[in-house]
C-alpha cells in the first residue's frame, strides 16, 4: 500500500516535471540599449604606406551610426589576418560581439581591401570578401566595407557611401559670399559646385542623386535652379515675382514642389518638370512653405502659420485636403519624411531653443534629438538611421549629426564659414 | 504522505545507490558501441575549432574599372558569395554532426536517468533524493572542471574590462583637453570679433556642455560599475540560494511537499538568473515593429550551465532581430548557477525556450 | 505733429516696452520670447529713434530732391508692424518717390536668424510688404516699389544676442 502510494507520488512528480520541462519558457521583454560591441582590427598593409586609414574610416562609420560601439584599439587582442584561424574564445573575452579583420593590398594602380566579419559568440565567419578601387576611391572602398558589415548585422542597408550637400556662407551684409558644396557623408572630400555673392539655400537632391535643385539669389532675385552634378550644367526653373523657394522633388523625380509668393503670399505649388505646368495646392494669406513629399508620393508635408505659428501640415493629393500634423510645441517647421514614411524630422522650438526633433506619425510622439539650441534643416539619411542638421557652436555654424535613435552624436567637419542647409543624398548606385 | 519506518529510511538509500550503480554500468556497456565517443561537456568546443580550421579564402577575381567619372564612380566589389555559401554549408554540416553527437550524449544521459527512475519506482520516495545526491556527486567533478575554466575566463574578461575602463578614462581625458583647447581658441576669436556679452554667452554654453559631458561620463562609468556589481551579485545570490536548495535536497528526511516547494523555488530563481543575464546581454535593435516576437530553443549542459546549442524555433521574420536574440544567449552563457542547482532543476533547464517579445516597441 | 521730437521718441520707446506683442500684424504672439526680446528692443529703439528723429523735420517739408539718407528701418520680434518712430523715415521715402516718378526702389525684407530659413523668407516678405502698403497709403505708385525677401540670409550682424537680432530684423530701401 505504501509502495503504491510512493509509486503514484513519484509518477506524478515525474509527470509534472516532464510537463514543466516541455513548457519551460522564459520571456525576455527588455534588452540593453547599448550599442553592439564590435572589434575592428588595424587592417595592416604589410608595412606599405596606404594613403587612408581604412580601419579608422570603417570604425568611425560604424560608431557614428549609433548602432555599434567599436572597441578601442588597445583592447584588441592579437590581430588576425584574413584567412587566419580565429581564436573565438579569446575574442569572447573582449566581449565584442563581432570582429572585423582585414588588410589593404596595393594592386599597382589602386588598392584592394580584403576583409572578414566574424560572429564572435556564434563562432563563425559571416563575411569573407574584398573590394578593389583606385587610390582616389580608397575612402569609398572603406565606406563600402562599412556598408557591408552594417547591413549584414543590422539588416539595414548601409548609407556610408552617400553624400551631403550644404551651403557655406561667410561675412555679413553687404559683404557676403556663399558656396554650395557636396561632400561624403562623413564630411570628407568636399567639392564646391556653385559660389555666389548672393544667398544660396535649400539644396534638394533628385531621387536618382544626379541633380540638385536649389534657390539662388544671383541677380538679386530668388530663382529655383536645377543643376546636373556630373556636368555642372543647370537650368533656371522659376523666377516668378516674389519668393521662389523650398524646392522638393517628388519620389518619381518628375515633379518639383515649391513655395511661390507670386499670388501675394507664399503658397505650395507643384511643377510638372516635363510640361513646366504649375498647380497650386494651398491658398490664403498665411506663409506656406517647406514642402516635402511622402515616400509614396501620395501626400506632402509643409510648414504653414495659418494657426498663427508655424506648424507642419500634410496635404493629401487624393482628397486635396490638408491636416495639421504637429501639435506638441508652438513652432514646428522644415519637416522631412523618414525614408519609410513612418516619422517626420523637423525643427521644433523648445524652452532650450530651436532643436532637431522627430515625430512618430502613428503615435504623434515627439522626440527631441539634439542638445544644441540653434538647429536648422534636419536632413535624414536614406536608410533612416542618421540625422544631420545645421546648428551653432562657438558662434559658428556647424553640422551636427545624431543617430536617429539619439544614441550617437557627432560633428561633421566642413570648410571654414557658417554651414547651412545640409541635404542628405539618396542612395547612389 | 505517511512517515516511513526508521529502518527502511536507513536501508533504502543504500539499496538504491547500489542498484543505481549497477544500472548505470549496464547502461554504459549497452550504449558504448553505438556512440562514437564518450560524451564530454566540451565536445562542441572542439568541433567548433575544427570548423574554423576548414576555411581557406581563395583570391577573388579583381575587377578594377577605374572609370573617368571619379566623382560618382563607386568601387567595384567582388563578393565571394559562393565560397561563403559553401563555407556556411560546411559549417552547417559540421554543426549538424556536432548536434548529433550532442544528442547522442544527451540520449545516453536520458536513458541513464530513465533507468534510475525505474529503479526508484520500486523504492521508497526518499531514495530519489539519495539518487539525486549520488548523481550530483558524480557530476560534481565535471562541474568543478568547468567551473575552473569559467573562473579563468572570467578573470581574463575582468582584466579586459578594467583595461577598457582605463583606456576610456585616458581617451576621455584627451578629449576633454582637446575640447578645452578648442574652447580657448573659440573664446579668443570671439573676443576679437564680437561684443563681450557674446563671449560670455558662449562661455556659459561651453561650460554647460562640458558639465553635461562630465555628468554623462560619470553616469557611464557608474553604469559600468553597477553592471559589473550586478553580475557579481547575481552570481553570489544564485550560488547562495542554490546551495541551500542543494543541501536541503541531500537531506533525505525532508518532507515531500517542502522539497517540492524548494525545487520550484530553485527553478524560479534559475529562470530569473537566465532572464536577467540574457536581458543584460541583449543589444536590442531599435525601431522594432510592434508585436515582433522570436522564440529560441536553448540547450544547456545541466551540470555546468554551458550552452550546447541555441536555435531559432519560431522566427520573427526579421533575421537581424532573431540574430540579436541568439547573440544575447550566446553572450550570456554559460549559466554557471545551474551547476549548483538541484538535479530536478538541472533537468528542467536541459532544454527550454526563450521568447523575445520586447514590450516597449512603438 | 503736436508732440516734440523728444517726447515722441520717449512715447515710442515706452509703447514698445509696454505693449510688447499686442500690435502684431501677423496675428502672432510669442509668449515668453516676445516679452524677452521686446525688453531688449526698448534699448535699441531709443537710440535708433533719436537718430532718425533728427531728420524727421525735413521729411514733412514737401518735395525731396535727394534719396533719403536713412534707408533702413527695424522691426520687433516676429512682427511686421511699422514702429511709430520710423513713420517719418517712410514719409521721406514716400515723398521722394512721389516727386521722382521714374525712381524705383527694392524693399529688402530681412529677419533675424531664429527659425527656419524658408519660413523666414516668408516673414521677411511680410515686413517688406507692410512697408510697401504704408507707401501706397501715402500715394506712392505701386509700380515704383518691388519687394524682395532675403529672410535670414543676409544678417546685419553676427552672434546670437538680442541686440544683434534687433539689427537683423529690418527692411532696407535699395534704390
Amino acid at each position: 500500500m505504501r509502495r503504491l502510494a510512493a509509486f503514484t507520488g513519484l509518477f506524478l512528480m515525474l509527470a509534472i516535471s516532464a510537463v514543466a520541462r516541455a513548457d519551460l519558457d522564459i520571456q525576455i521583454t527588455r534588452g540593453s540599449n547599448d550599442a553592439i560591441p564590435i572589434a575592428v582590427t588595424s587592417f595592416n598593409a604589410n608595412g606599405q604606406q596606404v594613403p587612408q586609414n581604412v580601419s579608422d574610416i570603417i570604425t568611425n562609420d560604424l560608431r557614428n551610426s549609433g548602432k555599434f560601439a567599436p572597441l578601442s584599439s588597445s583592447n584588441l587582442i592579437a590581430t588576425p589576418a584574413p584567412g587566419d584561424q580565429i581564436d573565438y574564445a579569446a575574442w569572447q573575452n573582449t566581449r565584442a560581439s563581432y570582429l572585423v579583420d582585414g588588410r589593404v593590398e596595393s594592386t599597382g594602380n589602386g588598392y584592394k581591401i580584403v576583409y572578414e566579419l566574424h560572429d564572435v559568440f556564434g563562432n563563425k565567419r559571416e563575411i569573407s570578401a574584398n573590394v578593389t578601387g583606385s587610390e582616389a576611391q580608397l575612402r569609398q572602398s572603406a565606406h563600402y566595407v562599412a556598408d557591408q558589415i552594417f547591413e549584414k548585422i543590422t539588416g539595414i542597408r548601409g548609407a556610408f557611401r552617400t553624400k551631403i550637400a550644404y551651403v557655406i556662407s561667410t561675412g555679413v551684409d553687404p559683404n557676403m559670399s556663399f558656396s554650395l558644396y557636396v561632400a561624403d557623408q562623413d564630411g570628407y572630400n568636399p567639392r564646391r559646385v556653385l559660389s555666389s555673392n548672393e544667398p544660396i539655400l535649400s539644396p534638394a537632391w533628385s531621387p536618382d542623386g544626379s541633380k540638385l535643385a536649389y534657390v539662388s539669389f544671383e541677380g538679386k532675385r530668388p530663382s529655383i535652379y536645377v543643376q546636373q552634378l556630373a556636368t555642372g550644367n543647370r537650368i533656371k526653373l522659376t523666377s516668378f515675382k516674389g519668393i521662389n523657394g523650398a524646392p522638393a522633388w517628388s519620389p518619381d523625380g518628375r515633379k518639383l514642389a515649391m513655395s511661390l509668393s507670386k499670388g501675394g503670399s507664399p503658397d505650395i505649388y507643384v511643377m510638372d518638370l516635363g510640361s513646366r505646368q504649375l498647380s497650386q495646392l494651398t491658398h490664403g494669406s498665411s506663409i506656406n512653405t517647406e514642402p516635402n513629399y511622402a515616400p509614396d508620393g501620395a501626400s506632402l508635408i509643409y510648414t504653414s502659420d495659418q494657426s498663427g505659428q508655424p506648424q507642419i501640415y500634410r496635404y493629401n493629393f487624393g482628397s486635396g485636403q490638408s491636416q495639421r500634423v504637429t501639435f506638441t510645441n508652438r513652432y514646428n517647421a522644415a519637416g522631412h519624411f523618414a525614408p519609410d514614411g513612418s516619422a517626420i524630422f523637423f525643427v521644433t522650438r523648445t524652452s532650450q531653443g530651436f532643436q532637431a526633433a522627430k515625430q512618430d506619425l502613428a503615435s504623434g510622439r515627439l522626440t527631441v534629438l539634439s542638445k544644441t539650441r540653434f538647429d536648422e534643416a534636419p536632413t535624414v539619411a536614406p536608410n533612416g538611421t542618421m540625422v544631420v542638421y545645421a546648428t551653432e557652436k562657438g558662434g559658428r555654424g556647424i553640422l551636427g549629426a545624431t543617430s536617429a535613435d539619439g544614441r550617437a552624436s557627432f560633428e561633421i567637419p566642413v570648410p571654414d564659414g557658417n554651414v547651412q542647409e545640409p541635404s542628405w543624398s539618396p542612395f547612389t548606385k | 504522505m505517511a512517515d516511513k519506518p526508521q529502518e527502511i529510511r536507513f536501508k533504502a538509500p543504500i539499496i538504491c545507490a547500489v542498484i543505481l550503480h549497477v544500472i548505470i554500468a549496464v547502461a554504459l556497456l549497452v550504449d558504448w558501441p553505438s556512440s562514437h565517443e564518450p560524451p564530454q561537456d566540451n565536445s562542441y568546443v572542439q568541433a567548433t575549432l575544427i570548423s574554423s580550421q576548414t576555411r581557406t579564402p581563395s583570391p577573388s577575381p579583381e575587377n578594377d574599372t577605374a572609370k573617368g567619372e571619379a566623382r560618382q564612380a563607386q568601387p567595384q566589389a567582388e563578393e565571394q558569395e559562393q565560397e561563403q555559401e559553401q563555407e556556411q554549408e560546411q559549417e552547417q554540416q559540421q554543426a549538424a554532426a556536432e548536434q548529433q553527437q550532442q544528442e547522442a550524449a544527451e540520449q545516453q544521459q536520458q536513458e541513464q536517468q530513465a533507468a534510475a527512475a525505474q529503479q526508484q519506482q520500486q523504492e521508497q520516495q526518499a531514495a530519489a533524493a539519495a539518487a539525486a545526491a549520488a548523481a550530483a556527486k558524480k557530476e560534481e567533478q565535471q562541474r568543478q572542471q568547468a567551473e575552473n575554466a569559467r573562473q579563468a575566463r572570467e578573470q581574463a574578461a575582468k582584466e579586459a574590462e578594467q583595461k577598457a575602463a582605463a583606456d576610456k578614462a585616458a581617451k576621455e581625458k584627451a578629449a576633454q583637453e582637446k575640447a578645452a583647447a578648442e574652447k580657448a581658441q573659440a573664446d579668443k576669436a570671439a573676443k576679437e570679433k564680437a561684443a563681450k556679452e557674446k563671449a560670455a554667452a558662449e562661455k556659459a554654453q561651453a561650460d554647460k556642455a562640458a558639465k553635461e559631458k562630465a555628468a554623462k561620463e560619470k553616469a557611464a562609468k557608474e553604469k559600468a560599475a553597477a553592471d559589473a556589481a550586478a553580475r557579481k551579485k547575481r552570481m553570489a545570490a544564485a550560488a547562495a540560494s542554490d546551495n541551500s536548495a542543494l543541501s536541503s535536497a541531500s537531506g533525505s528526511g525532508e518532507k515531500n511537499s517542502s522539497k517540492a516547494a524548494q525545487g520550484a523555488q530553485a527553478a524560479n530563481s534559475m529562470m530569473n538568473v537566465i532572464r536577467h543575464a540574457v536581458e543584460q546581454n541583449w543589444n536590442k535593435p531599435d525601431n522594432l515593429p510592434s508585436g515582433i516576437k522570436t522564440t529560441l530553443r536553448v540547450r544547456l549542459i545541466p551540470a555546468t550551465g554551458e550552452l550546447i546549442n541555441v536555435s531559432v524555433s519560431s522566427s520573427s521574420g526579421d533575421s537581424s532581430f532573431d540574430q540579436s536574440a541568439v547573440q544575447a544567449v550566446q553572450r550570456a552563457a554559460p549559466f554557471n548557477e545551474l551547476g549548483n542547482a538541484p538535479a530536478s532543476v538541472q533537468r528542467q533547464f536541459r532544454s527550454f525556450t526563450l521568447t523575445f517579445n520586447p514590450e516597449d516597441v512603438r | 505733429m503736436q508732440f516734440s521730437t523728444y517726447a515722441k521718441t520717449l512715447a515710442a520707446a515706452l509703447s514698445v516696452v509696454v505693449i510688447a506683442g499686442c500690435s502684431s500684424g501677423g496675428g502672432t504672439q510669442e509668449g515668453t520670447d516676445g516679452g524677452m526680446s521686446s525688453g531688449q528692443q526698448g534699448t535699441a529703439t531709443t537710440g535708433g529713434a533719436t537718430g532718425y528723429g533728427n531728420g524727421s523735420g525735413a521729411g514733412n517739408a514737401g518735395a525731396q530732391n535727394e534719396i533719403p539718407s536713412v534707408r533702413t528701418i527695424y522691426f520687433d520680434f516676429d512682427h511686421d508692424t511699422i514702429r511709430p518712430e520710423f513713420e517719418s523715415v517712410l514719409n521721406q521715402h514716400a515723398a521722394y518717390l512721389q516727386s521722382h516718378p521714374d525712381a524705383h526702389v527694392v524693399l529688402q525684407g530681412h529677419t533675424d536668424p531664429q527659425g527656419t530659413r524658408e519660413y523666414n523668407l516668408g516673414l521677411g516678405e511680410r515686413r517688406a510688404n507692410s512697408v510697401r502698403q504704408y507707401l501706397a497709403v501715402q500715394g506712392v505708385n505701386g509700380s515704383q516699389v518691388e519687394v524682395v525677401s532675403y529672410g535670414e540670409e543676409r544678417p546685419a550682424s553676427t552672434g546670437n544676442s538680442q541686440e544683434a537680432y534687433a539689427q537683423d530684423r529690418r527692411v532696407v530701401f535699395d534704390y
